[in-house]
């Protein structure tokens, strides 16, 4: 065996027995299956039947990612003004 | 400077250490409230989602359609117990019921609405009966369905020996059997009994699946366990029936009953038995599997199985979880689905996706060929080889590491990671798709196509089609509102 495979062996079993099994799969609130069967299940379809054809009018793939880009804005935004309120807050 | 001047409005709002305290304070706290009540939402909607997932007719005592697990007379005395149920769909014909107990055993008949041979809309009757052995007190304790009049006997009983930590195995006696293709009779069960199939564990559900051909009168036995249905008569084109008369007599079933045998003492209320509710299932394998419907709550964000529609709505077909709309095999196709029969005639259903294991492509180079070389020239080949395959891997090990490194996918939070980068994915290669807008009016469905936007135009002595130019224009506006967006959102931070 050679000195590259021994070292694989010691990674695999540090990940296999000290990492992975103590990783969780699921969250408390919505389960992967559960979530995955949201995306993909239905909304994913009804996301495409809703919109089919409009795509043939505008660039939706743009008008999602400056959507997304400003849901991310704000919620940034809206994260450090909590934050800096409970810095005060704290700080008196 | 006194302290009534912080009483004076015209003051507060020329002091800037008053105004930058409370301005940030009162948004602040705003934010806060609001932000704390979005995030309470789906807390509340998900910690609560068992109690709004409840209708008036099931908060009765709990016990409700389908599901006697609940009910309290289950468990109370010998009274009889009328099961207060309605079941509509057509393969569950049975409504309400009379519990009876015995000294050494206990029944739990129900009637039907309607005769196993009444005229229906196709030739078999389906009925789909599970049961499952929690704990049990006795020997060789076993339960069995029968179809009064006759005494054939459907069910699981202990095996091999009467030991109570013994599994289950399936059990048919006083029955018939016959080739399902022909008709010709095979043998007899007799009252003994035959065992077949696997074991079952203890606390397991076994879904029964009874198909009544009531031309050639036959019965086709299949059965559920652990989400694996096994076809049992169609597998060993073996079928059953209470006689060998020719022809086969035509039984008028005046329902079925849930028979619990034991020489002494049966724990009957920790029998589960649930003849009629597809809310038992709880996965959408098991509850398809039970000719049930996988329902998908867009408010609750759940899923859970339900009685199936009398006539599925075909413009609801659509992939996964919506194969079970399309009511016609090209639909059921045409959405990557899967038309098949598995006991409640044809009908389509989700097909699971093979999903190879995961290979690294490391292929180990090959070492230098040392043949043919001098004597020193050899010597240091070996050397360089042999310092080479020390630290060389091989592709068995590096596809376990592969392998390894996959199984982080399928962990929190990787594999909600890739099925967001999935559905956004799906979402980008779906709207790429050219397609027409479908429209329903007045209930006619049709779609607005969109064949004329090929046309051209030439603008500036170039050509140019129209779908181009009114999309270019409509990017433009979209642009132009992030911009303004922008403009704002920088303008908070001067």
């Amino acid at each position: 065996m050679s000195i590259a495979n021994i070292v694989i062996s010691i990674i695999i079993f540090f990940f296999q027995k000290m990492i992975l099994p103590i990783m969780p799969v699921n969250l408390p609130l919505i389960s992967y299956s559960e979530f995955n069967a949201i995306l993909t299940g239905s909304l994913q379809h009804n996301v495409l039947y809703a919109f089919a054809g409009l795509n043939n009018l505008m660039n939706l793939q743009l008008l999602f990612i400056l959507l997304i880009s400003i849901i991310f804005a704000e919620m940034l935004f809206w994260l450090v003004r909590v934050g800096l309120f409970v810095v005060k807050f704290i700080r008196g | 400077m006194g302290d009534s001047q912080y009483f004076s409005p015209k003051i507060e709002k020329t002091t800037t250490t008053t105004s930058f305290v409370k301005k940030p304070l009162y948004g602040a706290i705003l934010t806060l409230f609001i932000g704390l009540a979005m995030w309470l939402v789906p807390f509340l909607v998900y910690g609560f989602n068992a109690s709004w997932n409840y209708d008036f007719e099931q908060g009765k005592d709990s016990c409700f359609a389908g599901d006697l697990r609940n009910c309290p007379k289950w468990s109370g005395d010998n009274a009889n117990f009328q099961v207060s149920t309605v079941a509509k769909h057509r393969h569950y014909l049975f409504q309400g019921g009379t519990y009876n107990q015995a000294t050494v055993s206990k029944t739990l008949t129900f009637t039907p609405t309607l005769s196993l041979n009444s005229a229906t809309t196709d030739d078999f009757y389906y009925l789909n009966l599970p049961m499952r052995v929690n704990s049990w007190s006795g020997q060789w304790p076993r339960a069995y369905f029968v179809f009064p009049p006759v005494p054939s006997q459907f069910g699981i009983k202990q095996y091999p020996s009467s030991n109570p930590a013994d599994k289950h195995r399936l059990h048919l006696a006083n029955v018939y059997r016959f080739n399902c293709q022909t008709g010709a009779y095979i043998d007899y069960i007799s009252g003994t009994g035959e065992y077949l199939g696997p074991q079952f564990e203890q606390n397991t559900w076994v879904i029964f699946h009874f198909k009544f051909d009531t031309t050639n009168n036959l019965i086709y036995l299949s059965y559920t366990y652990n989400g694996s249905r096994v076809d049992w008569s169609v597998d060993n084109n073996k079928c059953f029936w209470p006689d060998n008369t020719t022809p086969r007599t035509n039984y008028n079933f005046t329902g079925v009953k849930l028979d619990f045998q034991n020489a002494y003492d049966w724990s009957y209320d920790n029998f589960y038995y649930n003849p009629f509710g597809c809310s038992l299932y709880e996965t959408y394998e098991t509850c398809t599997g039970a000719g049930c419907f996988w329902y998908y709550s867009e408010w609750l964000h759940h899923s859970y199985c339900v009685e199936p529609p009398e006539e599925p709505e075909p413009e609801e077909c659509g992939s996964f979880f919506k194969c079970q709309y399309c009511v016609s095999e090209a639909t059921c196709e045409a959405e990557l689905c899967e038309w098949k029969d598995i006991g409640f005639g044809d009908r389509c259903y989700m097909l699971e996706p093979v999903i190879p294991p995961p290979q690294g492509e490391w292929e180990a180079p090959e070492l230098e060929n040392c043949e043919g070389l001098g004597t020193i020239e050899t010597w240091l080949c070996e050397i360089k080889n042999f310092i080479a395959g020390i630290f060389m891997p091989t592709k068995e090990k590096v596809n376990e590491f592969y392998a390894t490194i996959g199984a982080f996918k399928e962990k929190f939070p990787f594999n909600y990671a890739r099925s967001l980068s999935d559905f956004f994915s799906a979402i980008k290669t779906g709207f790429a798709t050219e397609k027409d807008i479908p429209i329903k009016i007045l209930n006619a469905s049709s779609t607005v196509s969109f064949a004329f936007w090929n046309a051209s135009a030439t603008i500036g002595g170039q050509s140019e089609y129209l779908k181009n130019i009114v999309k270019d224009f409509s990017t433009l506006i979209i642009l132009l509102a992030f911009l303004v967006w922008l403009i704002g959102f920088i303008k908070r931070f001067l």
